[in-house]
């Protein structure tokens, strides 16, 4: 595995071509990990146990500490104690992403929030929306009021 | 009229014309003797005047002596009015009560002016004695009444129209799910969730939710 030194400028650069597909790729290799560690189907596993073993994966590499937040229906990751690798966090937002990917089966999307630290996990299809939300300045709350469940609206 | 109380009446009526006839007092004023030297005479002649050429007069009696009524002499056998009794001494000799000291007297104006000690409070005017002041008795005029909620804010209907239902945004997670340090011992899960949260769902199940969310 590379250290923060070392990944910290490739993602970097990454993240200035705006390809974050190693990033991604690199956290599919995470959530493998955890999912592995955890021995059983992740997706009927209870919510702190995969959290528990996703973190403890993502520490043993260095990047900080992961926690789950339930904000109505929508979720948050918060990251406390990763390395700053872009300004805008968008290469810790891949990471994460690439991670839950693995974990739920299915794709997902992370989204850096105003909030430091925290990240809205949504449809790959509305991260786009989300994240100019967030460039302008929505909070989380703001941001989750603004969605609604598929076939509500 | 009995013949005793004629007699009485006679009697009385000579006692009034003997007391009617006696001879009244006369101003009879004579010289004084003046020993004195005729220096002295002369400057006293200049000075006193002649005193039988003074006109003194006495006031008449006050007619009050000679209207006696009948009544009054019949009262009084010896003809004469009896002195009323002398007034109850000014001083009391117990001590002022509550009732005494209740109605509290007006200030007066001086100290020559104030009551003395004796002199009793006046009596409180009855309610019904009182006269009701002009601006008790004149109609006070009607207040007006403050405009109603409704008329201020309009009917609740309004209301509903002009305020559409707004969800509260989130300010704070619902639940938190925190992963363990590496440096404990034994992992710890924490587990923070508001009373409203349902079932322990699966994670699974959480991620569908939030994959599900679109924007409105």
């Amino acid at each position: 595995m590379l250290s923060t030194d070392t990944l910290g400028p490739l993602v970097t650069t990454a993240a200035r071509h705006g390809d974050l597909t190693s990033i991604r790729m690199l956290g599919k290799r995470i959530g493998d990990d955890a999912a592995r560690s955890l021995g059983d189907e992740v997706k009927e596993a209870t919510p702190e146990a995969v959290v528990a073993h996703a973190s403890g994966t993502l520490a043993l590499l260095g990047w900080g500490t992961l926690s789950l937040e339930r904000w109505g229906k929508a979720l948050v990751l918060s990251l406390e104690g990763a390395p700053q690798l872009d300004a805008e966090r968008l290469g810790l937002a891949a990471l994460l992403g690439g991670m839950l990917t693995s974990l739920g089966g299915r794709d997902v999307a992370c989204v850096p929030a105003q909030e430091q630290g925290r990240f809205v996990i949504v449809h790959p299809g509305i991260a786009e929306t989300v994240w100019t939300w967030t460039k302008e300045g929505k909070s989380i709350g703001e941001v989750i009021s603004r969605l609604a469940p598929e076939g509500s609206t | 009229m009995s013949a005793a109380r004629i007699e009485q009446l006679k009697s009385l009526l000579s006692r009034v014309q003997e007391r009617r006839s006696q001879p009244r007092l006369r101003a009879a004023v004579a010289p004084a003797p003046v020993n004195v030297g005729l220096d002295a005479a002369v400057g006293v002649a200049k000075t006193i005047p002649d005193l039988r050429q003074v006109n003194v007069s006495m006031p008449e009696p006050p007619a009050a002596a000679a209207a006696l009524t009948l009544d009054e002499m019949l009262e009084s056998p010896t003809g004469l009015v009896q002195a009323p009794p002398p007034a109850a001494p000014s001083v009391r000799a117990t001590a002022p009560t509550v009732e005494d000291l209740a109605p509290a007297p007006a200030a007066p104006a001086s100290a020559e002016l104030a009551p003395s000690v004796a002199a009793a409070p006046p009596a409180p005017a009855s309610v019904s004695s009182i006269a009701p002041s002009p601006a008790v008795a004149a109609p006070e005029p009607e207040l007006e009444l403050a405009p109603s909620v409704e008329t201020l804010i309009g009917t609740p209907e309004r209301i509903f129209e002009t305020a559409p239902a707004v969800e509260a945004p989130l300010t704070a997670p619902s639940a938190r799910v925190e992963a363990p340090l590496l440096s404990r011992a034994e992992p710890v899960v924490k587990v923070v969730s508001s009373p409203r949260i349902e079932a322990p769902k699966s994670f699974g199940d959480l991620l569908d939710a939030s994959l599900s969310l679109r924007p409105r």
